[in-house]
């Protein structure tokens, strides 16, 4: 008890000192966590996504481009190839499905994706819709779990598409979209999608359009065994030529990961000497100057304090707010990441949003935490110096002393 | 029947920065008894006090405190000793800045199961026993208690250094000159309460001080110089 209240008073004592070593402790806590999070879920999007497709067939483009646009929806969607596409590539032997995206029309700013059935079985959750169901009609749209929550669309609603990400009131289409189903929450893309059969596209560009290029963007490709990958890819690009490429997306996903990864290593080193500055100004700030500390402790041995109450009060004092730094890192890290589930970007949610905190968050923390424990036995280590090596050396100054005095010096403090 | 000996000194010598400033060759101190002790500066006064409270430790003869032979036991059972067994009043004061007053006067008790133990046979608690203790010197403004003690005068703050001496009836009271830094009428008023409460609790006082006023409240005066034998080696006499 009077060991606590010695730790607390002495802290409150320095409170200034504290407080800012306190708060620049826990943020590069809040940080480092935040960043494994993010490495972590990088890791865990990109292995959860790319069993979505053996292989991803567009026109000519970025390889690193096309599967990520395919897996994400990032960037530009690349320029449109031809439907027919779909049906000799489906023709292949060895492809279980071929599942087209065409994303050349919109509805009210958000991206409108022309495809098939299939895709919602790729999805990997047990319930594949939260509401209704699929593309049950020729004119059905399935609406993504985040888009539908945001619009407030209801299935048996109707909707509206347009040609172009940027319509006027001429480029909608005169024949509404019925709303069939929801999707769950997958933790992907598909999330903030909105989803239409690519063959009612197709004929209502044909009808509405026809004197513009329309097609697909690209194709995602199931094959009915992985170790048919590359063989499949070398007939396509065969069979094709230079108007198609073909990219096995796990294999451009590898490469974006280990890009990604060094980056983010680079920045959790940097943020891991920001850690260190941290409990370093933790203990500088505790450990106040040596000579307010010796008086302390002398006092407290005067007083018949034992060693290791000693110890145990100067090794408590930066361990509490090592500890209490740590608490509030992890605090400002669990609402960082509520609140970019909530307001962050799109791009958040799909790559890094709806992951738990793993163990690796929690391996980070306790990392810190251990360092900050060895950290605090330094000036436990101090006062136990100053308790052991009660005997003060001192010498003598004063003049005319006696000859046969010696040197020898047992004055305890 | 004699009361037993609180203090034994037989050929006691103590060096310190090499030169030797206690020599005694013998010393007794009965339980109970309350010893003043006086002398010149740097005869060796707070020199024997630490001696006698095991933060000084001779470098020969005998030395019994309380019954207990403080030249053979550890470090750690010395603090021990003197946590659960001794006030000791220091010339310094030795508070604890960033500890109220009140925080001050209790610590002994935290710091020896056997003192709070003492505290609380009494039926009270440490805290109400030091309220006692401060109102027989005069300081009974529990708001001033809660002030931290480097914002204290410095003779409050002696009161508070007393009055922790005397927290959880230790059996041996040492005072370094309690009262320095008070006015006549409050050196009275420590002197009395030392000495009429030593004999309360059946505790052995000795105090330092050069106060002619305190000399009959002592059942014996001691001049350092007639026991400490290198007490006149000091360059100031």
């Amino acid at each position: 008890m009077v060991i606590l209240q010695m730790v607390t008073k002495s802290l409150l004592r320095r409170k200034n000192r504290v407080i800012i070593a306190l708060l620049a402790m826990s943020v590069s806590v809040f940080f480092v966590m935040s960043l494994t999070h993010m490495k972590v879920g990088l890791a865990n999007s990109l292995s959860r996504v790319s069993g979505q497709a053996d292989l991803i067939v567009g026109a000519p483009a970025q390889p690193v481009h096309l599967a990520l646009f395919g897996l994400f929806r990032l960037g530009n969607p690349p320029p449109a190839i031809s439907y027919d596409y779909v049906r000799q590539i489906k023709n292949n032997p060895e492809v279980a499905s071929v599942i087209p995206l065409s994303q050349q029309e919109s509805h009210r700013g958000y991206a409108v994706t022309g495809t098939t059935e299939q895709l919602f079985d790729n999805v990997g959750i047990g319930q594949v819709f939260a509401r209704g169901e699929g593309f049950s009609d020729s004119h059905s749209v399935v609406l993504g779990a985040s888009f539908a929550r945001h619009s407030g669309y209801l299935p048996g609603e109707k909707m509206t598409i347009a040609a172009g990400t940027e319509p006027t009131f001429a480029d909608e289409y005169p024949e509404p979209f019925t709303i069939t189903g929801i999707l769950s929450p997958t933790g992907s893309v598909l999330d903030n999608g909105i989803f239409v059969p690519i063959t009612t596209l197709q004929t209502m560009r044909g009808k509405y359009r026809p004197d513009e290029q329309y097609g697909i963007n690209l194709l995602l490709v199931k094959l009915l065994s992985k170790q048919a990958t590359l063989p499949v890819q070398n007939q396509i690009k065969n069979a094709h030529g230079q108007s198609l490429e073909v990219v096995i997306p796990a294999q451009e996903l590898a490469y974006v990961h280990q890009l990604a990864s060094r980056v983010i290593n680079m920045v959790l080193g940097i943020l891991a000497i920001t850690v260190l500055m941290g409990v370093l100004m933790v203990f500088f700030s505790v450990s106040g100057s040596l000579a307010e500390r010796r008086q302390e402790v002398q006092t407290l041995r005067m007083l018949g304090a034992r060693t290791h109450q000693i110890v145990v009060i100067s090794f408590l004092e930066p361990l509490l707010v090592i500890l209490l730094a740590s608490l509030g890192g992890f605090l400002l890290f669990i609402a960082g990441v509520s609140l970019l589930e909530v307001f962050g970007p799109v791009e958040w949610r799909a790559w890094v949003g709806k992951q738990k905190i793993s163990i690796n968050e929690l391996f980070t923390l306790l990392s810190v935490l251990t360092f900050g424990c060895l950290m605090a036995f330094v000036p436990a280590w101090m006062a136990y110096g100053q308790c052991s090596d009660g005997q003060q050396k001192q010498k003598s100054t004063q003049p005319g002393l006696p000859a046969k005095h010696s040197s020898r010096v047992e004055g305890n403090c | 029947m004699d009361k037993p000996l609180a203090v034994v000194i037989d050929s006691l010598t103590v060096q310190l920065a090499g030169n030797y400033c206690l020599e005694i060759s013998s010393l007794a101190v009965k339980q109970g008894e309350a010893v003043l002790l006086y002398g010149e500066n740097g005869s060796g006064k707070t020199t024997l006090m630490k001696v006698l409270s095991g933060l000084v430790k001779p470098d020969a003869g005998v030395l019994k405190v309380l019954d207990r032979d403080l030249t053979t036991m550890t470090d750690q059972q010395v603090s021990q000793f003197r946590a659960d067994c001794i006030g000791h009043v220091f010339q310094e004061l030795n508070l604890i800045p960033f500890l109220i007053a009140m925080q001050n006067i209790v610590l002994p008790c935290g710091l020896s199961a056997s003192r709070a133990g003492n505290a609380a046979s009494s039926g009270l608690t440490p805290e109400y026993e030091a309220y006692q203790l401060m109102a027989r010197l005069k300081f009974e403004d529990p708001d001033r208690l809660k002030k931290d003690a480097d914002q204290l005068s410095r003779g409050l703050q002696q009161r508070i250094a007393i009055a922790r001496a005397l927290m959880g009836k230790p059996r041996l009271v040492l005072a370094d000159e309690p009262a320095s830094a008070m006015g006549s009428y409050s050196r009275k008023l420590v002197y009395e309460l030392l000495t009429t409460w030593a004999r309360e609790n059946d505790s052995t006082l000795i105090c330092i001080s050069h106060d002619e006023q305190a000399d009959v409240l002592f059942d014996r005066r001691i001049n350092i110089k007639d026991i400490n034998k290198n007490a006149e080696l000091n360059p100031l006499w």
